[in-house]
């Protein structure tokens, strides 16, 4: 356990005289990194929502009792993950006392930095003996490049209280080892064991007590062994509810690629990644080696004069790390929030016990210090400010689409104009069910301006195919509004007139059939969609362009109601034009189902194919007295 | 020291928390949207209040929030939809005849004329959902608006209480381009 008394040498004067100086020197002193975090990121502050904001502020959707609120807190959803504290609850609590205001949520992001800057101060302090590693501490982290995405972006909320709950059950750790009071040992397990309500990366917890324990104060490594326990229990239960995922984004990757991801990670720590592209060259590599050698250089000095600190602070970026390193496929730097604590730390503690030696040492200090703080609050500025003006066109077009649908509620909005930002940014995540919208579509040809992202989404889900806009436009079912900087325009009148001349009537390969307007496709017999269902009874018939390739398949997509699951499964005969297909079997284990079948080569190219789908069995639930044969969702030939 | 003072750094922002809760209201979203000049619908849904001024005469309060009673002789102003004055439209009137209109009336016809045009009946024996669809051949639709006419044979004379004229259950108007 390191003290003041320890490096008394290299220690500030440890405190307390009195008068008003010492007082303001004091309020500085935990003002001041505070003041610089929203002096950096003030933008973030002001930014509205975007991305996976929206999927979390709909959850309120799903929350009608006290089951579906424990659902909606505590059941496993992308990638298995379990949030409760710093996603369920955050959006839960938050939309419901201030609906789509962002502010407050930006507030409550802000004030739980603040807190970890506090903590950080007296985490360091208490590791180095030293107030003005405290202050520097706090100071080299809040300016790292890899905040921005956790102060600009609600949905990084986790990060960001994650790092709280690791570093007040390390400073309780702390107190323990200094004090040996059980109630310290015990409230370091109580905010432990709630931090897996934050985030996994908790589950390192216990290897961060270990190791400072194992480096720097052993005769209590055995106190940290039984923090292991709850994380192994979390790691298995996380790993059984999280589906496995051997490929895309959140595949894990135990390969050689581990160290080219620790070295990414390593050189963002360090190096903004930010940085525009002028700097990529000479003065970026120098920084990078400069900074490494700087570090790695006073962590072996140190250790050569027992010393540990220093390593422990690496093992912290090591350890933290760790857990998001087979991500390969998924490099992000607001993975960097938690474990660049570890270098800053260090990064403090060298500069400390290199002021009080000779002008030359004190000039490297400084040029040190300079050469990482500059170029990351500079662009950490700029990379905030990035997020919050994407935020707000964000903002511009679902606010936009809800007085759209205010104004015109029985028609079907269609925007021109999306681009990529906008389209992943805002679109892509379904906001304007907030708002009871179910249905918003892009234009014909808008996927041209929209890059595709494989891992996680199709455009063409969200764009109307032209003989549809045809079709929709001759029956006055849309509004057609142009994407904006400010507002959103409506060009209804100009889009249909021009579509009504120029579009040919041709018919989709791909019908959404939930989408009101490809009704024109579907026979009389399907019931009218209701937003979420589209069910067809015994017999049902649709019309749909022919294929465009020999060895293409027709897709039957559709949805799997609670009360099918236990049903024995059921065979849907296929008729196209008057042809019968093989009978596919559709199973109801799964949330959806998906059938295809071959299309005879007889079919390429007709412009329209007449389809006949026939069930073996039908249902009925409940009150409905409809019969029920399946509940579609899409049809395609691909 | 360390925690009064963080005390007093969380004092502020939380302050300006509680501020912005009461900036609870989403407020105006007219600045959001740039709208086109206003002009007729093409398509009358009996529930919509925006289009109710379009209903002429003869249709009676909205029911249900969904449709609408109408008397024997009932009119109603649509915009001829883009496109529809050199290809033609389809008009399509949504009702429902009820089992009490069969009872009292036996069967009741349906006419109608879009402007001058007139259109051929159609006659409704039993009680039934049905839509009236009829062909609007090229120029006859132009300008901005179009008056649609419906006539029924016959009606069931007021009653009781009801002191109205009841034709038939209205749900939705429509002019379609071809």
């Amino acid at each position: 356990m390191r003290t003041l008394d320890a490096h008394p040498s290299a220690i500030g004067s440890p405190v307390v005289s009195p008068g008003r100086l010492q007082s303001l020197t004091q309020a500085a002193y935990w003002l001041i990194p505070p003041l610089l975090c929203f002096a950096i990121y003030w933008q973030g502050l002001t930014a509205w929502f975007q991305a996976d904001d929206f999927a979390w502020l709909a959850l309120r959707l799903d929350v009608h009792d006290w089951h579906s609120l424990l659902h909606a807190l505590f059941a496993p959803m992308a990638q298995g993950t379990i949030r409760p504290w710093s996603e369920r609850a955050f959006f839960l609590v938050f939309e419901s006392l201030f609906r789509l205001n962002a502010l407050p949520y930006r507030i409550c992001v802000f004030l739980t930095q603040c807190a970890s800057l506090t903590l950080l101060a007296a985490v360091t302090r208490r590791l180095t003996g030293s107030r003005a590693a405290g202050f520097c501490a706090a100071v080299l982290w809040i300016v790292n490049s890899s905040l921005v995405t956790a102060m600009a972006w609600s949905s990084a909320y986790n990060q960001v209280q994650c790092g709280l709950f690791l570093l007040t059950a390390f400073w309780f750790f702390l107190r323990y080892l200094h004090s040996g009071r059980t109630s310290d040992y015990i409230w370091q397990w109580i905010v432990f064991v709630l931090g897996f309500g934050a985030l996994e990366i908790n589950v390192i917890y216990p290897a961060l007590a270990a190791a400072y324990a194992l480096l720097l104060c052993r005769k209590r490594f055995l106190s940290t062994l039984p923090l292991f326990i709850p994380s192994a229990i979390f790691t298995v239960v996380d790993r059984m509810l999280a589906a496995p995922t051997a490929a895309g984004a959140y595949a894990l990757h135990f390969d050689r690629a581990l160290p080219a991801t620790f070295a990414t990670y390593w050189q963002w720590a360090l190096i903004s990644e930010y940085l525009p592209a002028g700097w990529n060259g000479r003065l970026e590599i120098a920084l990078y080696a400069g900074l490494t050698l700087f570090l790695l250089l006073f962590a072996i000095v140190r250790a050569r004069r027992h010393d540990l600190l220093p390593l422990f602070c690496l093992a912290w970026f090591v350890i933290v790390l760790a857990p998001v390193l087979p991500l390969r496929d998924h490099i992000s730097n607001y993975y960097l929030t938690i474990p660049t604590i570890g270098l800053a730390i260090l990064g403090a503690y060298a500069l400390v016990l290199l002021w009080p030696q000779s002008v030359a040492w004190k000039l490297l200090a400084v040029a040190v210090a300079a050469l990482y703080l500059i170029p990351m609050a500079r662009f950490d500025r700029i990379a905030t400010r990035w997020w919050n003006q994407r935020s707000w066109a964000v903002e511009h077009l679902v606010l936009g689409v809800e007085r759209a649908h205010q104004l015109h509620p029985a028609k079907t909005i269609v925007l021109d104009g999306v681009d990529g930002t906008l389209f992943w940014a805002g679109i892509f995540h379904h906001p304007f069910r907030l708002f009871g919208v179910p249905n918003v579509y892009l234009t014909p040809g808008s996927q041209d301006r929209i890059e595709a992202h494989d891992a996680t989404g199709q455009v063409a889900d969200f764009v109307l195919p032209t003989g549809t806009v045809l079709q929709a436009a001759k029956s006055d079912r849309i509004v057609v509004y142009q994407v904006g900087p400010n507002r959103l325009k409506a060009i209804t009148s100009r889009f249909e007139n021009t579509a009504i001349a120029s579009l040919k009537p041709e018919l989709p390969r791909r019908i959404d059939a939930l989408n009101p307007l490809t009704d024109y496709l579907f026979g009389p017999e399907w019931y009218p969609p209701d937003g979420s269902s589209h069910w067809m009874p015994r017999r049902a018939t649709l019309r749909i362009a022919g294929p465009q390739t020999p060895g293409e398949r027709l897709y039957v997509k559709g949805f799997v109601a609670s009360a099918q699951s236990s049903q024995p499964p059921v065979y849907l005969l296929l008729r196209v034009d008057g042809m019968r297909l093989s009978e596919a079997k559709v199973d109801f284990k799964g949330a959806g189902f998906e059938v295809s079948y071959p299309l005879p080569n007889e079919f390429v190219g007709r412009k329209e194919l007449f389809v006949a789908l026939a069930v073996d069995r039908t249902f009925q639930f409940g009150s409905d007295t409809r019969e029920l044969g399946l509940n579609v969702d899409l049809i395609e030939i691909r | 020291m360390a925690i009064e003072t963080t005390r007093r750094q969380l004092l502020i922002p939380t302050l300006a928390l509680c501020a912005a809760a009461c900036r609870k209201s989403e407020g105006n979203l007219s600045d959001f949207t740039e709208e086109e000049p206003a002009h007729l619908s093409s398509q009358i849904h009996m529930a919509d209040p925006r289009v109710a001024s379009q209903l002429l005469s003869g249709w009676y309060q909205v029911e249900g929030n969904a449709w609408r009673w109408t008397a024997r002789n009932f009119a109603a102003v649509l915009r001829p939809p883009p496109g529809s004055s050199s290809l033609g439209a389809t008009l399509r009137f949504s009702l429902t005849v009820p089992d009490v209109i069969v009872q009292h009336l036996n069967s009741v016809t349906l006419a109608a004329a879009v402007g001058n045009l007139r259109l051929s009946p159609e006659t409704f024996l039993h009680p039934c959902d049905a839509v009236y669809t009829r062909d609007i051949p090229p120029g006859v639709l132009s300008g901005e608006s179009v008056r649609v006419d419906f006539a029924l044979d016959k009606s069931m004379a007021p009653d009781g209480p009801d002191g109205r004229e009841l034709g038939v259950i209205a749900h939705s108007l429509s002019l379609e381009t071809k």
